[in-house]
């Protein structure tokens, strides 16, 4: 349902092709360049299917594309869940952290922090950095979806799920875990070893990921985009609110459900794997929507592609620039994302007034 | 025959203390043009609501074909049921024939759009509601009249046996007041239910092959034109402000009307 635009099949015929590219790019730039021929040597190396490059080239090449994949799964899937909240709600400002996937995460990574720096078990903290890789990501995919959850629960009474209701809870609950990561923050403000790896953590990270990093992005990935197919043409109909679908035949609860879910669980992992990265989810989809089509069945697919161009494009733009480690990606989005939030705001001011 | 659609003795309460509906009935037939007008507060709209499936009752039950609601998925009941509803967003990035083509929901393949069939349908339900020529405009660029006509449009693109309208000629000029009925009026000669809730005392009497007039929260009346626009049935209902009169309908024969007219 929208205006056709020229523009839509060059635009994702660009994004298409420009993703596989990215990876190799991305992994060449840094404090060292390697041109993209290495790279591939590097993976084939890896992958068993020809002789691995010497070392440490191989190992650095082999982090460096383990990081484009996991920027690309990333900024897919934070583009994505912002799609599918945006059409849930109907409300173009909607994004991920709105029901408590961002808040839930960085509660549940804190505590695992908090272990590992000795605040639970003493044993946790003996065990060394192999466990600490895995236990912030989990305890951060944990705290989303619990957090998400609880927001579901609450705005679902009678299992009625009302997106107005959603998102007023999704709201005090954000608060309540915001109240309780400040006063962790506060209590352990002293322990700087602590304090500074939470703080990284809200800064969200690209560095040091590794192919469990990678895989666990692209699984969640491909498990919330088999949600497409059974949302696109029903997140259209939405637009005329839910009654209206209601009475066209779109079984609303269920389109609701499957909508929610497939977007907790691709920000949830993104989460994760990479910390927090805004606006991503923001702006994607209104780039698409702009550019592509406002049509789910176009916009949920091609938000994928470009969420990961996106996210990998702007990672390997400032490596190549200021080198490694210097801007975190979470902290890019965030410069970008205030000023893209507030010309969008200016240019949607009429429209505004009347939600 | 049974009937396609029908309200047995339902209730249905917003939350509060106050019953929207107090068991109502209605019986809807093919063919036939039913207008259902009332006071503010007396139930029209949630009764449309529930015949709709939009609204669930508390009590009693809306058979469609015989079959109630609660045993029938959404699609299967969009396939029978049409709504043209009242207000809808303002839609700024929808084309017209798009918003049409929504109508087609129920009638597709999951995993599957909208195929050249679907888009022939769609076309067809706006040359029939002569809205053919904004086919291409997008929806907030519609004047009131032009919105109206593709409203019904989508509805008749579902190609359902009943018609459910919610106040078709709210803020409409008195000549596409008079062009919404005469279709809506068209459309049920041409054999499909169509059920509308008004406050227009006057079109209704030229149109409606039937009248029901709701109190409370129930039908109070359910009757030819002729016997409920008469001042000792409205009279008790809407209170003393109405005028009556006649005038000629289209067919030669005369109808009844009433109009707010306010008495010393």
């Amino acid at each position: 349902m929208s205006v056709s635009r020229p523009l839509a099949r060059p635009f994702a015929l660009l994004l298409g092709a420009s993703l596989p590219i990215l990876v190799l790019i991305s992994a060449s730039v840094g404090d060292t360049y390697e041109p993209p021929v290495r790279v591939l040597r590097a993976a084939m190396g890896a992958a068993g299917l020809a002789q691995p490059l010497g070392e440490p080239d191989q190992t650095i090449l082999m982090l460096r594309l383990w990081r484009a994949l996991t920027a690309a799964g990333v900024g897919a899937a934070l583009a994505f869940s912002g799609a599918l909240l945006q059409g849930l709600f109907r409300n173009p400002l909607a994004a991920p952290s709105l029901i408590g996937v961002t808040g839930g995460a960085s509660l549940g990574a804190t505590v695992a922090i908090l272990v590992l720096g000795g605040y639970g078990a003493g044993v946790v903290a003996q065990s060394g950095l192999a466990l600490g890789a895995l236990l912030v990501p989990v305890a951060a995919f944990v705290g989303a979806l619990a957090t998400v959850a609880l927001v579901g629960i609450l705005a679902a009474p009678r299992g009625r799920l009302s997106t107005a209701t959603l998102l007023l809870f999704g709201i005090a609950v954000n608060m309540c875990v915001a109240g309780i990561f400040a006063a962790i923050q506060s209590v352990v403000l002293r322990d700087w070893e602590v304090s500074r790896a939470i703080m990284a953590w809200t800064f969200g990270t690209l560095d040091d990921r590794t192919g469990m990093h990678a895989a666990t992005i692209w699984i969640a990935l491909a498990a919330s985009a088999a949600a497409i197919p059974f949302v696109s043409l029903e997140l259209d109909l939405f637009q005329g609110g839910e009654d209206d679908a209601k009475s066209l035949g779109v079984a609303v609860g269920r389109t609701k459900m499957v909508a929610l879910v497939a977007a907790t669980l691709a920000a949830a992992a993104a989460t994760a794997v990479a910390g927090q990265i805004a606006f991503i989810g923001l702006m994607v989809p209104h780039a698409v929507r702009l550019i592509a089509s406002p049509r789910h069945r176009v916009l949920l697919p091609l938000c994928l592609v470009a969420g990961a161009v996106f996210l990998l494009g702007a990672d390997a733009g400032q490596r190549a620039v200021f080198g490694e480690g210097r801007l975190q990606p979470g902290v890019l989005m965030a410069l970008l994302g205030g000023p893209f939030f507030v010309v969008l705001l200016v240019k949607k001011r009429r429209e505004v007034g009347t939600w | 025959m049974v009937n396609p659609l029908e309200a047995l003795d339902i209730v249905f309460a917003y939350p509060g203390p106050v019953e929207a509906l107090r068991g109502a009935s209605l019986a809807i037939h093919g063919g036939e043009l039913l207008v259902v007008v009332g006071p503010n507060g007396s139930g029209k709209s949630t009764l449309l609501r529930c015949l709709a499936g939009l609204a669930t009752p508390q009590r009693g039950e809306v058979l469609l074909c015989g079959t109630p609601y609660s045993a029938l998925s959404p699609r299967q009941r969009a396939l029978a049921v049409a709504v043209v509803p009242q207000f809808l967003p303002s839609l700024p990035d929808v084309l017209v024939i798009d918003f049409v083509l929504g109508g087609r929901y129920a009638h597709l393949e999951r995993l599957r759009g909208p195929a050249p069939h679907d888009l022939d349908v769609a076309h067809r339900a706006l040359v029939d509601c002569d809205a053919d020529d904004v086919a291409r405009r997008r929806m907030d660029e519609l004047s009131g009249g032009q919105r109206q006509r593709v409203l019904i449009a989508r509805a008749l693109a579902q190609e359902a046996g009943v018609l459910l309208v919610d106040e078709p000629t709210n803020s409409l000029d008195p000549e596409h007041q008079v062009r919404v009925f005469a279709l809506l009026h068209q459309l049920a000669k041409g054999g499909k239910a169509v059920v509308v809730v008004t406050h227009d005392l006057v079109l209704c009497g030229q149109f409606a092959d039937r009248l029901v007039l709701m109190a409370a929260g129930r039908v109070h009346v359910d009757g030819k034109v002729e016997s409920v626009l008469r001042p000792e049935v409205l009279g008790p209902v809407y209170g003393p402000h109405l005028s009556f009169g006649r005038l000629m309908g289209s067919d030669g024969r005369e109808r009844p009307y009433a109009l707010p007219w306010l008495r010393s």
